[in-house]
């Protein structure tokens, strides 16, 4: 078949968009790091001087070390419990016409209401039943926030990818669970990962309902928060780049296994 | 699966229990503060909190919280309170008392001396630190051989011309706009008080409208501003401009017309040991020693004058108390903003649109 | 639509509801009974607070809200913004979610989490990273004068444009992730099969894979809708002085001013709003979500 000049260009084109789009998404971070080693506690671009400081701020401080304990505690917790009851009910929704019309939208609720509003009310309720500055409480917040990524993601790809292959599972003698885990789980892995990374983050940044019910038990968004009012230290900056210092050596390790595993089979 | 579901469930259930256990453990001998967390909260652990539980043997915990109102509310309407100790800015204190939801103060264990001045002595709150918000001035984009004075020059674009930002707030900014507008400092709450001094001082607001780039709502935006020139005036509060000079940037502080403002503490109805959070109040905000030691962390400081006698003028003069900074500046009327907020905030949305 | 890929539906339906391989409705029961405690009982209550007068029941909050005023200007721009946001979202995130989706598999989990990183840092730094970016002095300002483009610095901060670049970066990685796992599932064989059958590269797109993925694209747009509806920070910090989100003015209302009727007959009000334009979105886009919906691999 011959190449089309479309074609030609689309093999360049689109990789370099893509290029632009992870430069858009990245821009804050270039401005992010240098600024944890900034001396000036101001947002100022280029930097001036070098100072470990902040650094050292953040790990002599037991609040903030705390803070982001707790935070990503709460994440992973909420992460797990609403990719689970999320994908279960994706199930479901991605079989029935009717269900998906009516539950589809409405589990989208937690996201349309104003955060306020629901920080609000979660206050009202949190304290009648002492659920105040509890982590379980604020894990189910959470949770519900992140309801609608999980079964919107996760049926989206449910309905694309079809039962067939899990209704042949169960005629030839597995059983429900066992059809789903081997059969339907492994073509939507990928919806299910990145509904539950969504649900992480969404709860790593969620600053208003913890303000409001956290009370003892900073989170660090409330902490960043609390930093802003009073006195910004480039603190923030620091935790930011550690977490991205991880994320980027998470990537590192991810390619080097895959690679690996990759040689081991080729 | 039946059984995924019940372990779910279950799992659930036991989540929730484990946030009522963790506020179960006994109370006695032990207050519960809510503050402004951060940097704040870990002055006060330091001076206060660490040296008084060990004098006392009482333990306090501090509990972070940006919107005290709504949650003093919240508790009282639920009648599960939580707090001893609550912090009651601006409005916060005329509406909650109003609708009894604090504890009267015994004067005669906070301040046995009398020594508080009457904005810092209320009926249902003690004074524990002033800030101001003042204008801050980038100095090297000031028109060459000019002084910025105040109020006035704020308004006075033609001199003065440049980018400036204000608090996306009614209250402060109708009295800033009656100053530049010529009234004294000491009068602004006349006149607002009067018909038409709200119409007065919007009308001064719609001159300025135009060289406002943005209204700012976080404290440290307009900081930010001013850092990277984006405006060359801004109101800010004084701690912040400080900060901006400690790091040598070249920005001035004004005093004058300065808004003072009260960081007001209060017992809230039905707390769980009034008697403590008292004495907690008198060790804290208003022993001498402990108030200058906060002063020189922050530069935000008490009304008790003992405090001047400790701190060495340098330190004086860079706070919002000092008596020839408090001479320049009006005190932030809260009474007048519970009565009026609800109204004149909505008008303020709607002058903001047009 | 394609004729290739239509298939005999009627029969798999009767079959799917006699023999449904892992679906009962219990298995709702867990995310139902989540919704209710952390979603419903909260938000019933301020419901109540909504309709609340000095003397009983009122309408008198939702009046105000939705009367003549700057509340209902406020509303109405809110939504209008929103929807804007997340049409740039889809727009831009398309074709990097396609990219992405392309990629071979090792390639595409780095590049996944690439897309990801920027969630580490706070919406708050984020935002004033862009202040930063965009201000008089700020990057790109210096880099066009030092380059001779211009003499005097550009106004880019405090305007509709910096609202859209500050918030799309916020929210274009949902935009992607959920395109991307949608468009995951589709059966590349599909298109080559459009291609052995005389399609060029460009019509077999058209016609086979634009209306396989267009269901994930109206899913992206519904979700990137309703999160930007809730935004507050970032437009107060990078929009201009007449920028102002309804969910601004509901905090105000619920913290500063107290009044909590007005403040709950907002949020009522945002709800339905929002609710009303997902569901008319779902409706009008009812056949691609359906055709994605029978994917392909049927």
């Amino acid at each position: 078949m011959k190449r089309t000049l479309w074609e030609q260009s689309g093999r360049y084109l689109l990789p370099v968009y893509f290029v632009g789009v992870l430069l858009y998404l990245l821009l804050p971070l270039l401005l992010v790091v240098p600024m944890s080693v900034s001396e000036t506690r101001y947002l100022k671009f280029p930097p001036t001087g070098f100072t470990l400081h902040w650094y050292e701020d953040f790990f002599a401080t037991p609040g903030w070390i705390e803070a982001t304990w707790r935070s990503l505690v709460i994440a992973a917790a909420s992460a797990l419990l609403a990719t689970v009851v999320g994908t279960a009910a994706a199930l479901v929704l991605s079989r029935d016409g009717r269900a998906v019309r009516i539950a589809g939208p409405i589990f989208l609720g937690p996201q349309v209401v104003p955060v306020i509003i629901l920080a609000l009310g979660t206050l009202l309720v949190f304290s009648r039943f002492g659920l105040y500055g509890s982590m379980g409480g604020i894990v189910l917040v959470h949770a519900v926030l992140a309801l609608p990524f999980v079964t919107t993601t996760v049926s989206g790809a449910l309905r694309q990818t079809g039962d067939t292959l899990a209704r042949a599972a169960r005629v030839l003698g597995a059983r429900p669970h066992e059809a789903f885990w081997h059969v339907t789980l492994p073509t939507i892995r990928p919806a299910v990962i990145s509904a539950g990374v969504f649900a992480f983050f969404i709860s790593f940044d969620e600053l208003v309902i913890a303000l409001f019910v956290m009370g003892r038990n900073e989170t660090l968004p409330m902490r960043i928060w609390a930093d802003m009012r009073h006195d910004l230290t480039p603190v923030v900056a620091a935790v930011a780049s550690l977490l991205i210092l991880a994320t980027f050596a998470a990537v590192f390790l991810s390619d080097r296994i895959q690679r690996r595993a990759a040689r081991r089979a080729g | 699966m039946n059984k995924l579901l019940w372990s779910l469930s279950l799992g659930a259930a036991l989540v929730g229990a484990a946030g009522g256990a963790a506020l179960a453990q006994s109370r006695d001998q032990s207050i519960v503060i809510a503050n402004y967390g951060g940097a704040w909260a870990e002055t006060l652990n330091r001076i206060c909190i660490q040296p008084f539980t060990k004098e006392t043997g009482i333990t306090v915990t501090q509990a972070a919280t940006e919107d005290s109102l709504a949650q003093i509310r919240a508790q009282q309407t639920t009648k599960n309170i939580l707090w001893d100790i609550a912090p009651t800015e601006r409005s916060g204190l005329p509406v909650s008392q109003k609708n009894g939801w604090l504890e009267p103060i015994d004067w005669s264990v906070v301040d046995p001396e009398n020594k508080l001045p009457p904005i810092a002595r209320k009926s249902h709150a003690i004074g524990s630190v002033a800030y101001s918000t003042t204008i801050g001035v980038r100095m090297d984009k000031l028109p060459e051989g000019k002084t910025f004075t105040g109020w006035e020059d704020f308004w006075d674009v033609k001199q003065f011309p440049g980018p400036r930002t204000l608090r996306n707030s009614p209250a402060e900014n109708l009295e800033f706009a009656l100053i530049a507008d010529g009234v004294k400092p000491s009068e602004v709450y006349d006149v607002l008080r009067s018909p038409e001094g709200v119409d007065r001082a919007f009308k001064k607001l719609d001159e300025i409208k135009p060289a406002i780039t943005v209204w700012w709502t976080s404290g440290q935006q307009p900081v930010q501003l001013l850092a990277s020139g984006e405006v060359f005036y801004a109101t800010a509060f004084n701690g912040r401009i400080q900060q901006l000079q400690k790091d040598k940037l070249p920005v001035a502080l004004i005093w004058n017309g300065g808004s003072l403002d009260v960081s007001y503490y209060s017992i809230v109805k039905g707390a769980n040991n009034a008697a403590a959070a008292m004495q907690f109040m008198k060790y804290c905000w208003n022993e001498p020693r402990r108030l200058a030691e906060i002063a020189r962390a922050m530069p935000y400081s008490s009304f008790n004058p003992d405090l001047y006698k400790i701190l060495s003028a340098e330190e004086a003069r860079q706070l919002p108390t000092s008596p020839e900074n408090m001479d320049v500046q009006f005190a932030l009327n809260a009474e007048f903003w519970a009565e009026n907020l609800p109204r004149i905030q909505k008008r303020w949305e709607t002058w903001r649109l047009q | 639509m394609s004729d290739g890929v239509s298939m005999p539906r009627d029969g798999m339906a009767a079959a799917r509801r006699r023999r449904a391989p892992i679906s009962s409705l219990w298995l709702l029961a867990p995310a139902a009974l989540l919704f209710l405690l952390a979603f419903l009982v909260p938000v019933g209550e301020v419901a109540l607070w909504s309709l609340q007068g000095d003397a009983g029941l009122t309408a008198e909050h939702y009046r105000e809200a939705l009367g003549a005023g700057p509340y209902r200007t406020i509303l109405f721009g809110t939504v209008q913004l929103a929807a804007g946001v997340a049409f740039a979202c889809v727009l831009a995130g398309y074709p990097a979610a396609y990219c992405l989706a392309s990629c071979p598999p090792r390639r595409r989990t780095m590049l996944l989490l690439l897309i990801l990183t920027p969630l580490w840092v706070s919406v708050l730094v984020r935002t004033f990273g862009w202040i930063v970016v965009l201000g008089r002095e700020g990057l790109v300002n210096s880099m066009l004068i030092g380059a001779g483009l211009i003499d005097a610095p550009l106004q880019m901060l405090y305007s509709r444009g910096a609202v859209y670049i500050a918030m799309v970066q916020v929210l274009l990685p949902v935009a992607i992730l959920v395109m991307f796992s949608s468009m995951t599932t589709i059966n590349r064989s599909l298109l080559l099969a459009s291609r052995i059958l005389g399609a060029t590269p460009w019509r077999g797109f058209l016609h086979v894979f634009l209306p396989l993925s267009a269901g994930g694209a109206v899913n992206a747009w519904m979700l990137t809708f309703v999160l930007a509806l809730g935004f507050f920070i970032t437009p107060a910090l990078v929009g201009g002085p007449k920028e102002n989100m309804i969910a601004n003015i509901i905090a105000t209302q619920i913290t500063v001013t107290l009044d909590w009727g007005l403040g709950s007959a907002l949020g009522m009000v945002l709800l339905v709003a929002g609710f009303l334009m997902v569901g008319a979105v779902a409706l009008l886009f009812r056949r691609v979500t359906r055709l994605s919906g029978h994917g392909g691999t049927r």
